[in-house]
């Protein structure tokens, strides 16, 4: 009886334990989401500034990215997706041009105004928001559905 | 008695008379305080309504975007201006075409771009100026070098004189079209200088700084185009300061950099060779601190939260010149003021129509008031 009684209270705490972790990751989670948001309208307004500053709509404008038939070129930043549980990471390669890792900035400008490299910092930093909201999301995730055992097994009981 | 009065309004006193009923319906200050107050593009198309763009967003469908809004408020200006040069004869009409050879170049380049990233010629041009269409623009495309450029499509264009400096077998890429970008500015700022210097007489190189700034009735013989010059010779400094500033962490090296600077600034030419030697943002400033007026503008300016940029300085800078050309009569520089403030009430508008489109609007008053 005592056993039980040791192994409900274990269980007791265990989802207690469970559940703050929960509104953590929840609190945190949030926090990424509100600050993703605003570094992503950080830079939209940054690049809306540009385009006040050097000359209208056309300054950054679709017509400068390039198409599905430009010549190919490989993405600076990939996110990768690590099998030992550590979740979700960006990895980031140097601009090396002559083996088709491209500078983005430079379609626009190759002498571009402090407000466009201002705004491609604040998009940088937003993927890196991103894959942290990922790991969030993905350990909430996690907590609900041991959360979800837990409470099945004591229903068991 | 001076007779340059009577002379100018022969062939010029209408236009000029146009040109500054044009500037009367320029948005004022309570015209901006209501727009900032606007919650929606709806509201601001309702608050324009009340101004002289009138019903100009009344066949747009909703909803309105902020490129629309562009799109018409540039439609406007361009209606204007070329209502303007439609009736304006020899010499203004020389004078009209000069300033439109800078939207030329913009779009020259911007069609060299969306090519080089093999962008359809068909979705490339709506997205030029207006002011700046020539009939060779959609050959653009077949040039892959500036020689081909050259050969094939601006010989023939007002701009061929400028490509001089730029002719080269070199294939365009993105380095290369930035170098011809303000390589041709540099030529046709120079070019332009120099045709308002012409234009004006002997006297123009001694009057232009005393009139621009001090609003003094012209003594020149002819017509007076003192204040494009002094007009001209900021907007030639400013090119030089902004491309030195932001070459700053690129590939381009002083040598380049110095060749793309306008000869026909006050910084020419120790102010342009000090800043050809510049590494830093400091540097440019201990610069400019030797000319008065480009030091005042690096003082207060900065990119702290709450600080004015150095561009929205020299923005504040231009509209003040600009508004200073109305302070007098018979001259042609009214034309090129009126166009550069009406551009700077589109960017205004515009800015505005962002931020509230984005809900945005911690620095939706930071537009640059001009009356």
């Amino acid at each position: 009886m005592s056993a039980e009684k040791i192994g409900k209270e274990a269980a007791g705490q265990l989802l207690d334990t469970l559940y703050l972790d929960m509104f953590h990751l929840v609190e945190e989670h949030t926090k990424c989401r509100v600050d993703l948001e605003r570094m992503n309208a950080t830079g939209t307004i940054l690049l809306a500034r540009t385009r006040f500053q050097h000359g209208g709509i056309n300054s950054v404008s679709t017509a400068q990215i390039p198409t599905e038939n430009s010549a190919e070129f490989n993405a600076l930043c990939r996110v990768v997706d690590s099998k030992n549980g550590n979740g979700v990471s960006v990895v980031r390669k140097a601009v090396d041009k002559s083996n088709g890792y491209v500078e983005p900035l430079h379609w626009f400008s190759v002498l571009p105004p402090m407000s466009l490299r201002n705004a491609m910092v604040k998009f940088k930093d937003s993927i890196e928001l991103v894959a942290e909201s990922t790991n969030l999301q993905r350990q909430l995730g996690e907590v609900l559905d041991w959360i979800a055992k837990l409470r099945q097994i004591a229903l068991l009981q | 008695m001076n007779s340059s009065g009577f002379m100018f309004n022969v062939d010029n006193g209408y236009l000029e008379g146009l040109c500054r009923g044009f500037k009367c319906g320029i948005l004022k200050q309570a015209d901006y305080l209501n727009l900032v107050q606007c919650e929606t593009l709806e509201d601001l198309k309702l608050h324009l309504q009340g101004t002289d763009y009138g019903s100009f967003l009344a066949n747009e469908p909703s909803p309105l975007s902020v490129s629309v809004i562009d799109d018409k408020l540039r439609e406007k200006l361009v209606i204007e201006f070329q209502h303007m040069r439609n009736h304006a004869v020899e010499p203004l009409s020389n004078f009209l075409d000069f300033i439109t050879y800078g939207y030329m170049i913009d779009n020259i380049i911007l069609l060299i771009t969306g090519t080089l990233h093999q962008r359809p010629i068909s979705e490339l041009i709506p997205k030029c100026h207006p002011l700046g269409s020539f009939e060779q623009m959609e050959a653009i495309h077949v040039a892959s070098t500036p020689a081909e450029l050259y050969n094939a499509v601006l010989v023939d264009t007002p701009l061929a004189p400028f490509f001089v400096d730029c002719i080269s077998e070199q294939d365009l890429d993105e380095m290369n079209i930035e170098i011809i970008r303000n390589t041709l500015y540099k030529a046709y700022l120079e070019a332009f200088h120099n045709f308002c210097k012409n234009m004006g007489g002997a006297t123009a190189d001694v009057m232009c700084e005393i009139l621009a700034v001090s609003g003094c009735s012209s003594s020149c013989i002819g017509i007076s185009l003192n204040f494009p010059l002094s007009r001209l010779q900021f907007e030639a400094d400013r090119r030089a300061i902004i491309i030195t500033i932001n070459s700053f962490g690129t590939e381009l090296s002083k040598d380049d950099r110095a060749k793309l600077y306008p000869n026909c600034g006050k910084m020419y030419p120790d102010g342009l060779a000090a800043l050809a030697r510049a590494d830093d943002y400091e540097q440019v400033k201990t610069v400019a601190e030797y000319y008065a007026e480009y030091a005042a503008l690096f003082d207060g300016s900065g990119n702290n939260p709450g600080d004015k940029t150095l561009e929205d300085k020299f923005f504040e800078h231009e509209v003040k010149l600009n508004v200073y050309a109305f302070l007098q009569q018979f001259h042609f520089g009214v034309f090129y003021a009126y166009l550069k403030l009406k551009e700077q009430e589109c960017r205004n508008i515009v800015w505005i129509a962002e931020c509230v489109a984005q809900k945005h609007r911690a620095k939706i008053d930071n537009y640059i008031p001009i009356f």
